[in-house]
């Protein structure tokens, strides 16, 4: 017997109330990327991004893996595709949602692909992203 | 089609280098995203971005300076990231890397801008690729956004 089908199903949805604007300094040092928008109101500015600083792609990528992490806890991340629609903001509230799109099962794992997101405090798309996720299944389990 | 005058970028190979990424700095990134259950024994898969990005021949500013602009209003336009192993802390990966290409687009909310794309991967010290990602930046030409 396979497992049982996930298409379609909704991930729960999880909110951070404030994309903090210290954390980004310190993955600013983490990235090695001086960009003065990411910690400088002023150049963010500029830059034509408006008067609040934007946080780092890389960190909205990984709140998504979390997410797919906090869902799937034994699974392995084997593919994560993200495009960056808009920005986020320092000091901003997001929302990371998701939902199961396939599966494929074979004797030992599935093979799990979801579309995750996250929503900035306005609704709109910030970010989109395709993963998929590796599951074993349990040992012994002859489904 | 590549951008006039950099049609020497795409398979131009990046200058390698070598990272090793130790706990207390999985530490750090685990309180930047906040991760509620940081991983011990492996790192965050993320780290296939910030390895290959640390660990490269070249600065981020560095890349940008290949294609002749400047890092400050630059934004990321897309990342593709592909782990073929689990990367784990306190290991030497080698980083090697390429351009893959150049080109000037148009978008709705962007108007016009060039897009850098470049794949970077880390090579365990076996030499058993483990992780390769697939990066965009986006030159905006100019217009507010």
């Amino acid at each position: 017997m396979s497992p049982r089908s996930r298409i379609g199903e909704r991930l729960p949805g999880r909110s951070i109330d404030r994309v903090s604007v210290d954390a980004m300094k310190t993955m600013g040092r983490i990235l090695a990327d001086p960009n003065p928008i990411h910690v400088d109101p002023a150049a963010a500015a500029a830059a034509g991004f408006g008067p609040r600083v934007v946080n780092q792609g890389p960190s909205n990528c990984g709140y998504l893996i979390d997410f797919l992490h906090e869902t799937f806890p034994t699974g392995r991340l084997r593919r994560f595709t993200a495009s960056f629609l808009s920005i986020v903001f320092g000091d901003e509230a997001i929302t990371l949602c998701g939902q199961v799109v396939d599966q494929d099962d074979d004797a030992d794992r599935t093979l799990i692909t979801c579309d995750v997101w996250i929503e900035g405090e306005d609704g709109r798309r910030a970010v989109q992203a395709t993963a998929i996720v590796e599951v074993d299944h349990p040992k012994g389990a002859h489904q | 089609m590549t951008l006039q005058g950099y049609e020497h970028l795409p398979g131009l190979r990046l200058d390698p280098g070598h990272i090793a990424i130790d706990r207390a700095e999985a530490t750090d990134l685990a309180a930047v995203l906040g991760t509620a259950s940081p991983r011990t024994e492996q790192l965050h898969p993320l780290y296939a971005f910030i390895a290959t990005q640390r660990g490269i021949g070249v600065s981020v500013p560095g890349l940008c300076r290949l294609v002749g602009r400047d890092l400050t209003g630059a934004i990321m336009g897309g990342i593709d990231l592909e782990l073929f192993a689990d990367l784990a802390p306190d290991t030497t990966y080698s980083v090697e890397g390429e351009i893959v290409d150049f080109v000037r687009k148009t978008s709705s909310s962007l108007g016009e801008f060039d897009l850098l794309t470049y794949r970077e991967w880390l090579a365990a010290p076996t030499g058993e690729v483990v992780a390769r990602t697939t990066n965009t930046f986006i030159f905006p030409l100019g217009g507010e956004r």
